[in-house]
């Protein structure tokens, strides 16, 4: 395979806008197929014959010629694109069919073509390494991440949640077009491969922390995380589950790309990485549990996975300061496949979420209800993608966090700062894992189980089978990873041990043996639950089942308001937690003096993000002010305007006279 | 206001109709409103009954200080009729309005609660039922409901208890009762034997069989004019504290069970076994039934019965005081009871709480006190009451009810021992003969509270309309407000503190 054949995919894109309207989807599966098919091929040669191909990329606008560098690192990252975008593409046809009446073809043409370059930049993101064509990609990405956003753009607030995303993007930008800037100034190389000399002559740290703003602001890190949880709900959902499960750890790639290089300082770094991650998995799940619109809470959800694949990267960067290759290996395969992980589980659980919106037409979770009768293979994947990211066996987020786990109980016990790092590290995990089955339980509870709580899910039924089998494609790798992870681990470690500094002579060793016996035990327990399973239905074969209302103590007229929502069956944590996770209520309690309360009374409550706040809106409006007190020199006359210009021109002249410029 | 407005009676006393004022609804409604102004007052009863095509009202405001009841009346030609309400100045006869709304159709302008009340089988408007009740609401996506009953875990009465909740926290409880109806009052009309209506209000509520069965017989007596010996008042009067102190210390019993202290569930538990044994070895019921008969009695108390009693008193006494002295010193039972449920003063003198319900904070309402029946005249009992008015509160209270029921129970049995005089037998259906066009109220203090029985007779000296009221009839709404802002897990333990009638509610 080679480059050319990717070139003429790129250029065939324009296509899309040619085909008829019916053909456009197709058109773009196979053309991402097709994608795949290239860049699969290159990643799966690195990986399976431990090399690397560089590609060069001729492009007469850029300015000689960008070469595609595949490391195992990049090829890792691109299957987990490549899988993510099909799937994405695949699912869309049922998705957008609700749209069909009223949007127009070029409409559609153009989300396609988006959605197309957006894989292309992402591929391209994780493989250039020069400075200039690798800012170019991740643009592209943002660009086209943009567009895909706002689909639905004549809804305003789709259209400013849009922007806001676009805005932060370019924040991110900045930060990582001022890293390179300054690597190019002090070492005379653009791109990545300047990162290692500049490490080895300079602190390392503030560099680090200056990539680490702009990759973590696209990644989603708390603090950097808030246009996560309003960019998700406004995309479609095929949009959202590529951006969640595959665009976000183009953040995670470029911070481990930057780690690649370093060359001391693993410990600070390990300690800054591990401790940001603690808090973003923590509060992820905090915020989440709160959110009554259910891809609101799932962007959430992003951020604590996020928060996990951290600590495992601050894991392992603290096992190689620590020189034990078994932690560094540990925790950067335990970080890498919950990238792989996240992207298939988190994915799955948008298109759930978006056959539930299809179908119901509303998003707040207090809304529905009951959809397991109505809708059983979504309700069963939206449990199983369920299961998988709250890191239960037997499915594939256990085992990324098993990995996660045993490096930490390796690395205890060897000095007391990493013990202490460790063991709060472990706390906050297994916080997050048990709050995370919390919100679960409650998301498909509330969703899925028990009634319907309003006229929204009176028409719902199951999705078309269109829908339906990238959901089952994104299943079948999520049980796979999960039975099968020792066949996966010597895939993994090779990557992982790319952070090591001296070679070891089988990594394998490592944690192949372990995970065989983890293996072994979960494909039991799954047979056990099949031979259960099987015995019970014949044993009942023959019995007549009947059926009949839920029993209420008698009573003969129950509402679906005897179901717990999804905000009483939070309260208590609400309250308690109120301080950080900004849970407010708007409701007038009764008096005590009102005996028969007779006023009409509301109750509601919604949560705010006070570190967006904080960070975003406190100092966005603070320059809006300022701006505002200008607003007066607008005043709309040309005469006006062409005066500004001219005093600016004297001004600049005078400068260069007197020699102040 | 002069006596003009209304006439004051005492407690068992028979007056003719005709002798009390008919008002003028306005006139009724201001009257109504001045002598609820006093704090020491509360009505006692406010029912209506047909006649003709119209309807009569009969109401009963009960002086505390005094010791007097002022009964007034007013009249209305037919039965479809607007009435300013009541409820708006005085929210204790909320209830009132609402049962004479529910029996005969009068709309209450401004009644701010006019749901059913019990679902009577002649109620005006059938097409209110069960199913339809209109529970209060809050405006939310986000609250949900639990609807309990009317079949509970423990085996209980039927009642359905609809609790509107944020998570755990109660915002706002509705009582729905009605499921017992039985119409008892009618039957009072339909039965006409004398030991059929006996056995009837023996019935009203199955705990508190001498306290109706009390009341009936007053006003049988009162309006037959009969005149009781002063020893059947005694004997009255220990049956009467016998079902206070054998309910109470059941009931501090269960209330154990809801706290999970097992051992005080056990002692109590064990404990009122004695003191119901000991009322079936007097009269062959454990719960009395069979012992109070209009004009007399069947059982006299033999000198054998105060001997055991002397040693049943004892043996409660050594029980009963160490294991209350030890609950109500142990941390974790406090902590279950303390500021759990709590009501406040003003909430229950505004829905007019009766008896335990009042007492728990500081309302000192008593019928045995300020209205005194029987032996209560001559020989008066300690009122007790405490403060608090939460589950704590409740619990106390009955631990000194208990304690001076006991005490109480001593000198009268003392004095018994002195008065030589036999009891009566009672009398039979054929020689009693009730005034004509009377009107008699007997108010009694049973375990939970003030009972109420109203009766008229008509020109023929007939039952033309009698009137239950149980304490529990106010007191449920009691139950209600101490759920506010509660978590839902303190419902049971509330539930037993109060330990309310649904059948005397239903009737």
């Amino acid at each position: 395979m080679n480059i050319e054949l990717l070139e003429g995919i790129t250029l065939l894109t324009l296509g899309i806008y040619f085909v008829p309207v019916a053909w456009k989807q197709p058109f773009a599966v196979l053309l991402s197929l097709g994608i795949a098919v290239v860049t699969g091929y290159w990643a799966i040669q690195v990986l399976a014959y431990d090399q690397v191909i560089d590609q060069t990329m001729n492009m007469p606008f850029w300015f000689n010629s960008s070469v595609l560098h595949i490391d195992k690192l990049s090829a890792f990252f691109i299957l987990v694109i490549d899988f993510g975008c099909l799937t994405s593409l695949l699912y869309s046809r049922g998705y957008l069919s609700m749209y069909a009446a009223t949007k127009r073809p070029q409409e559609f043409a153009l989300h396609y073509f988006f959605l197309l370059w957006l894989q292309l930049a992402m591929i391209l993101v994780v493989t250039l390494q020069e400075g200039l064509p690798f800012l170019v990609a991740w643009e592209i990405m943002s660009i086209s991440s943009f567009m895909l956003v706002i689909f639905e753009a004549e809804k305003k607030e789709i259209l400013s949640t849009g922007i806001y995303y676009l805005i932060q993007m370019h924040v991110a930008l900045f930060f990582v077009l001022a890293g390179f800037t300054l690597i190019e100034a002090k070492t005379g190389i653009s791109g990545f491969n300047g990162l290692t000399p500049y490490f080895q002559t300079h602190d390392a740290l503030p560099m680090f922390l200056l990539f680490f703003a702009g990759f973590g602001i696209k990644a989603g890190f708390i603090p950097l995380h808030s246009w996560l949880p309003h960019a998700h709900p406004a995309a479609p959902s095929h949009v959202s589950g590529v951006m969640s499960g595959t665009m976000i750890k183009m953040g995670i790639y470029g911070i481990m790309r930057v780690s690649l290089h370093l060359t001391d300082q693993w410990m600070e770094i390990g300690t800054i990485v591990l401790l940001v991650s603690m808090v973003s998995s923590v509060f992820g799940v905090f915020f989440a549990i709160f959110q009554h619109d259910l891809k609101k809470m799932l962007a959430f959800h992003s951020i604590e996975n996020i928060g996990i694949i951290g600590i495992g990267i601050g894991t392992g960067l603290i096992g190689t300061a620590m020189h034990m290759p078994v932690l560094t290996v540990l925790g950067f395969s335990g970080a890498l496949l919950h990238v792989a992980n996240h992207s298939l589980f988190k994915s799955l659980l948008f298109y759930c979420a978006g056959s539930v919106y299809q179908q119901c037409h509303t998003r707040d979770v207090n809304e529905l209800g009951g959809l397991i009768k109505k809708m059983p293979q979504t309700a069963l994947l939206f449990l199983l993608a369920s299961t998988a990211i709250c890191g239960l066996p037997p499915l594939n987020g256990f085992i990324s966090e098993f990995l996660i786990y045993k490096a930490f109980f390796t690395g205890l016990g060897h000095d007391i700062y990493t013990s202490v790092l460790f063991l709060a590290a472990l706390i906050g995990l297994t916080l997050t894992g048990g709050l995370a089955v919390f919100c679960f339980t409650k998301a498909f509870g509330v969703v899925f189980l028990g009634a319907s709580r309003t006229h929204h899910t009176e028409e719902a039924h199951e999705v078309s089978i269109g829908m339906r089998i990238p959901k089952f494609l994104i299943a079948v790798p999520i049980i796979g990873i999960g039975l099968g992870s020792y066949l996966l681990m010597p895939w993994l470690q090779p990557i992982a041990s790319m952070y090591l500094t001296e070679p070891v002579s089988n990594p394998v060793q490592m944690a192949g043996p372990m995970l065989q016996s983890v293996s072994l035990a979960l494909g039991a327990f799954v047979a056990l639950v099949v031979v259960v399973w099987f015995i019970r239905r014949v044993q009942q074969s023959n019995k007549v089942i009947t059926y009949g209302p839920t029993w209420g103590c008698g009573y003969s007229s129950l509402t679906p308001e005897h179901q717990y929502t999804s905000t009483t069956f939070a309260d208590n944590l609400g309250r308690m937690t109120s301080v950080f996770t900004g849970v407010k209520t708007h409701y007038q309690p009764i008096d005590k003096a009102d005996i028969f309360p007779s006023d009409k009374r509301k109750y509601e409550t919604h949560q705010e993000d006070e570190l967006e706040k904080m960070l975003i809106l406190r100092p966005s409006h603070f320059f809006l002010d300022i701006m505002m007190r200008f607003t007066g020199l607008r005043s709309g006359k040309i005469q006006h305007y062409i005066l500004y210009g001219l005093g600016f021109i004297i001004l600049i002249a005078l400068l260069t006279v007197t020699n102040m410029l | 206001m002069s006596g003009l407005h209304y006439i004051n009676v005492s407690n068992n006393q028979s007056i003719s109709l005709s002798n009390i004022p008919v008002l003028p609804y306005p006139a009724f409604f201001e009257t109504m409103v001045d002598l609820l102004q006093d704090p020491m007052a509360h009505c006692v009863n406010y029912f209506a009954y047909p006649e003709g095509n119209g309807l009569q009202f009969i109401a009963v405001v009960a002086h505390d200080h005094q010791g007097t009841l002022s009964v007034l009346r007013h009249t209305l030609p037919q039965r479809e009729a607007k009435l300013r309400s009541l409820t708006r100045e005085i929210y204790g006869l909320h209830i009132y309005e609402r049962e004479i709304h529910e029996n005969f159709g009068v709309d209450f302008i401004g009644h701010p609660w006019l749901k059913p009340v019990r679902y009577a089988f002649d109620r005006a408007d059938r097409s209110k039922t069960i199913a339809n009740y209109p529970f209060y609401q809050i405006e939310s996506q986000e609250l949900h409901q639990v609807g309990v009953g009317p079949i509970h875990a423990g085996v209980i009465e039927p009642g359905h208890f609809r609790f509107l909740c944020n998570g755990e926290t109660v915002l706002h409880l509705e009582i729905q009762l009605g499921w017992q109806h039985r119409g008892i009052e009618k039957l009072f009309l339909s039965k006409p034997s004398l030991i059929q209506r006996t056995i009837l209000a023996e019935s009203i509520a199955g705990d508190t069989a001498i306290g109706h069965a009390l009341a009936f017989a007053h006003t049988q007596e009162a309006l037959a004019g009969i005149e009781t010996s002063e020893r059947l008042a005694m004997e009255r009067t220990m049956a009467l504290e016998l079902e206070r102190i054998a309910m109470h210390i059941g009931d501090l019993s269960n209330m154990n069970i809801g706290l999970a202290y097992q051992l005080a569930a056990s002692v109590f538990g064990t404990l009122r076994t004695p003191v119901i044994n000991y009322t079936q070895s007097w009269c062959g019921n454990r719960f009395g039934k069979g012992l109070i008969r209009v004009g007399g009695s069947h059982y006299p108390f033999t000198e054998e019965l105060t001997e055991k009693l002397d040693h049943l008193l004892i043996d409660v006494e050594n029980r009963f005081t160490p294991m209350a002295n030890r609950l109500f010193a142990l941390p974790t039972v406090l902590m279950r009871m303390e500021n759990i449920g709590q009501v406040t003063e003003s909430q229950m003198r505004t829905i007019g709480a009766v008896g335990m319900a009042a007492r728990m904070v500081n309302i000192p309402r008593d019928i045995r006190i300020t209205h005194p029946f029987d032996a209560f005249a001559r020989l008066p009992i300690e009122m007790q009451t405490v403060e608090s008015g939460d589950v704590l509160a409740r619990a106390q209270l009955r631990r000194q009810e208990v304690e001076t029921s006991i005490g109480y129970l001593r000198s009268l049995a003392h004095r018994l021992a002195d008065s030589k005089v036999p009891a009566l037998k009672p009398i039979s259906s054929q020689d009693l003969h009730l005034k004509p066009a009377s009107f008699v109220v007997s108010l009694t203090e049973g375990w939970r509270g003030e009972i109420c029985h109203c009766c008229v007779t008509d020109g023929l000296g007939k039952v033309a309309h009698y009137k239950i009221k149980d304490p529990s009839m106010h007191n449920w709404l009691a139950l209600a407000l101490s759920l506010r802002d509660l978590e839902i897990s303190d419902f049971p333990i509330n539930n037993k503190s109060y330990n309310l009638s649904y059948c005397g509610h239903d009737l």
